[in-house]
């Protein structure tokens, strides 16, 4: 690498850098998980399935990847948006070899697992588009960085661009940016949700085509299963990792209830690998924007994101979470709990017999630790000390379960003992949404639903 | 009534490994026998006999190849990762899990809340813990001679169980990674399968010596990380319970403060 690279424009570089971190901030989703790939003689990097953070911010939010935008310039006026064309901002914008000359030597130090890009609108989407695509085809083919990338798709832009984008990137995303098409019609007067939802659609099926492509790009062969013996040189898959969107929390009216529906159908039928949920921060001050004088909802955030691993690996389904009649989260208690409760006829639940999915259910087993008992139970049969030995938080689970036909104590299955005594356990919350109430105290009178304590 | 034996060993894979050696082949009987690290610094006991053992490789190979043909692999690579642990009593946890293991076979990694299983694995856990964290925070720095450097100080003994991940990531690259604890160091030769050496043999001015790039790209690393934080949501406590102090010692972009 060209070492006098950065040394008469150092200043420039840090300046631009600043910038353009500073105006990728809100965006949510920096995380460099969903492929495995090995590293490869003569190129940089590998990845890992389970994607690793390399440093955590102030706000306690993970540094997985370099993310910047490419420009913070923008013919949009979103009034929710730092970069929207009527603000008043000093405006700047990279070069695709800055970046990645920035991704690689950032990357050989370990600090980063890899590039996410996005960038606001210069000129029209189609310019935009090429000059991340030009970004990551430096990357790739020059540079031979085998590691992470998480590009963002420009609606608007054309689909011969995003398809030669996605075979060069790991992750594509499109900002959802509100969850419904009225939000996005009064706070985004530029955006319309079709222009968002084509491009995710195109991503989908080209994600779909890619796993059946054996030659050339216009004929699709079904691969044949693990027959052959020696299984060709792989070709370049499109967006490996998949694609996920995130949408921004508080700023338009919407209830929970309306924001797990939209999460849902994308899950279904984008084939999203993560929904990504952004508390609403209020930066431009816009007189059309909410004030949220408590701060940022991140219990809401929380909450929200409790819900969104209960539908991917729990098996809930959105209607079961919430409904028409309770559109909003219990703050007092989390999601599951809140099902458990109005579903204790299902329960008390023998730990010895029941089957996997049943005991996912259950508050206080998690995905690890069901899978411990399903395993451990093979060869004994567990008792309760054993349960804590696996991870099981019996605090919570204690009104839910049996071991060889007995409770731990004599319980009561009833809805309001269960929940006086749910209450004295303090919910363990992250730092800063809840328990050291630096931004919302938990109160009786909070403003999400809270008025019931049980739907 | 027979006395108990106490077996010592040094503490490391085929200290353990021969001591467990030694005590099968003594046919004194498990109950009678506990296996202490001569690093644990307990008290002696009345009514003990102690026997030192000396790691030998020849036995601590036939200890690994009995493991892995009487159990499982994956049984192995439990036990490896416990024994590279620095817990105490860790290499009488192996010995029982052994115990267990010799008699039941590869199912013996499903009894995981038999008091011989679950110390095994709460010590790998531990130090899986420990990997998956070294692989985030362990942090390069390019000097002169073009060399990336990596300063650690792992509690559990770990540098060997990392340095494959960055061989097959960095491969184009030299680096090393040096454990300053124990003076231990993995390096690697571009394109070269990565060697364990000791650190006696390292030149330390040589370390020192930052290439150019190198202060300006932790500068830009620097900046990046104080930008990219929401100032409306700063919380330094979740900031520590995710990145805690003990990892913080080589990562010049995070605040660490000295014990």
């Amino acid at each position: 690498m060209n070492q006098v690279l950065f040394s008469d424009k150092t200043n420039s570089i840090a300046e631009k850098l600043s910038i353009l971190s500073d105006a990728a901030k809100y965006d949510v989703a920096c995380t460099s998980s969903g492929v495995d790939r090995k590293g490869v003689a003569g190129s940089i990097g590998n990845t890992v399935a389970a994607g690793l953070c390399h440093c955590f911010a102030a706000d306690g939010r993970c540094i997985s990847l370099l993310k910047i935008l490419f420009s913070n310039e923008c013919i949009y006026d979103c009034k929710y948006c730092v970069n929207r064309s009527s603000r008043d901002v000093v405006r700047t914008s990279f070069t695709p070899k800055e970046v990645a000359d920035l991704t690689i030597e950032f990357y050989r130090r370990n600090y980063i697992e890899g590039l996410f890009l996005s960038s606001g609108v210069v000129k029209n989407p189609n310019y935009t588009m090429e000059q991340l695509y030009e970004t990551l085809r430096l990357l790739r083919e020059e540079y031979h960085f085998n590691g992470y990338i998480h590009v963002k798709g420009i609606p608007g832009a054309d689909d011969l661009l995003i398809e030669k984008t996605g075979y060069l990137a790991d992750r594509m995303s499109i900002n959802l940016e509100l969850p419904t098409a009225e939000g996005l019609k009064s706070l985004a007067p530029n955006k319309n949700r079709t222009n968002i939802l084509r491009p995710m659609k195109q991503i989908q099926l080209g994600k779909e085509a890619s796993k059946y492509r054996l030659h050339g790009r216009n004929e699709i062969v079904v691969r044949r299963n693990n027959t052959q013996l020696a299984v060709r040189k792989q070709e370049k898959l499109f967006v490996p990792a998949g694609q996920s969107t995130q949408m921004i929390i508080g700023a338009t009216p919407e209830t929970d209830y309306q924001i797990i529906k939209v999460a849902e159908s994308l899950y279904d039928k984008f084939d999203l690998k993560r929904v990504f949920y952004s508390a609403f921060i209020n930066t431009t001050q816009d007189s059309s924007l909410p004030s949220l004088p408590g701060g940022p909802p991140l219990l809401r955030e929380h909450r929200l994101y409790q819900a969104d691993w209960l539908l991917r690996f729990y098996g809930f389904e959105a209607d079961e979470i919430l409904s028409e009649n309770t559109p909003n989260f219990n703050v007092l208690l989390d999601p599951k709990c809140n099902w458990a409760l109005s579903h204790l006829e299902l329960f008390p639940l023998e730990v010895n017999m029941a089957d996997y999915y049943a005991l996912l259910r259950v508050p206080g087993i998690g995905v690890k630790s069901a899978r411990r008992i399903v395993a451990a139970r093979k060869t004994a049969i567990l008792d309760y000390a054993d349960l804590k030995k696996l991870g099981v938080v019996l605090k919570r689970s204690i009104y839910f379960i049996t071991c060889s036909g007995k409770m731990m104590y004599p319980v009561k299955i009833e809805a309001d003992y269960i929940i006086n005594h749910m209450l004295e356990i303090k919910e363990k919350l992250p730092a800063g949404v809840g328990g050291s109430g630096v931004y919302q105290q938990l109160s009786l009178f909070d403003d999400m639903g809270s008025k019931n304590i049980l739907m | 009534m027979k006395p108990k034996r106490i077996y010592r060993c040094d503490g490391s894979v085929d200290g353990i490994f021969t001591a467990i050696y030694d005590a099968y082949e003594s046919r004194y009987g498990h109950a009678d026998i506990v296996i202490t690290e001569t690093d644990e610094n307990t008290n002696l006991e009345l009514f003990a006999e102690y026997i030192d053992t000396f790691a030998d490789e020849e036995k601590s190979e036939k200890v690994a190849a009995s493991i892995k043909t009487k159990i499982s692999l994956d049984a192995y690579e439990v036990v490896i990762k416990s024994a590279l642990s620095t817990k105490k009593g860790r290499a009488d946890a192996i010995y029982r899990f052994l115990q267990l293991g010799f008699a039941t076979g590869r199912s013996v990694l499903n009894q995981l809340s038999h008091p011989y299983v679950l110390p095994v694995f709460e010590l790998e856990r531990g130090v899986n813990n420990e990997i998956s964290h070294y692989l985030q925070f362990v942090r390069f720095s390019e000097l002169k001679n073009t060399i990336l450097l990596s300063r650690v100080r792992p509690e559990n003994n770990i540098i060997t169980l990392i340095a494959p991940h960055f061989e097959d990531r960095l491969t184009e690259e030299n680096w090393m990674i040096y454990d300053e604890g124990r003076n231990l160091a993995a390096i690697h030769k571009s394109r070269y399968p990565w060697v364990l050496v000791d650190g006696k043999e390292l030149n330390r001015s040589s370390l020192e010596q930052f290439s150019d790039l190198e202060l300006d790209m932790q500068i830009f690393w620097q900046t990046f990380v104080d930008t990219i934080a929401i100032k409306e949501r700063i919380s330094e406590k979740l900031q520590k319970q995710m990145l805690p102090n003990r990892y913080r010692e080589f990562m010049r972009e995070m605040p660490y403060k000295v014990k």
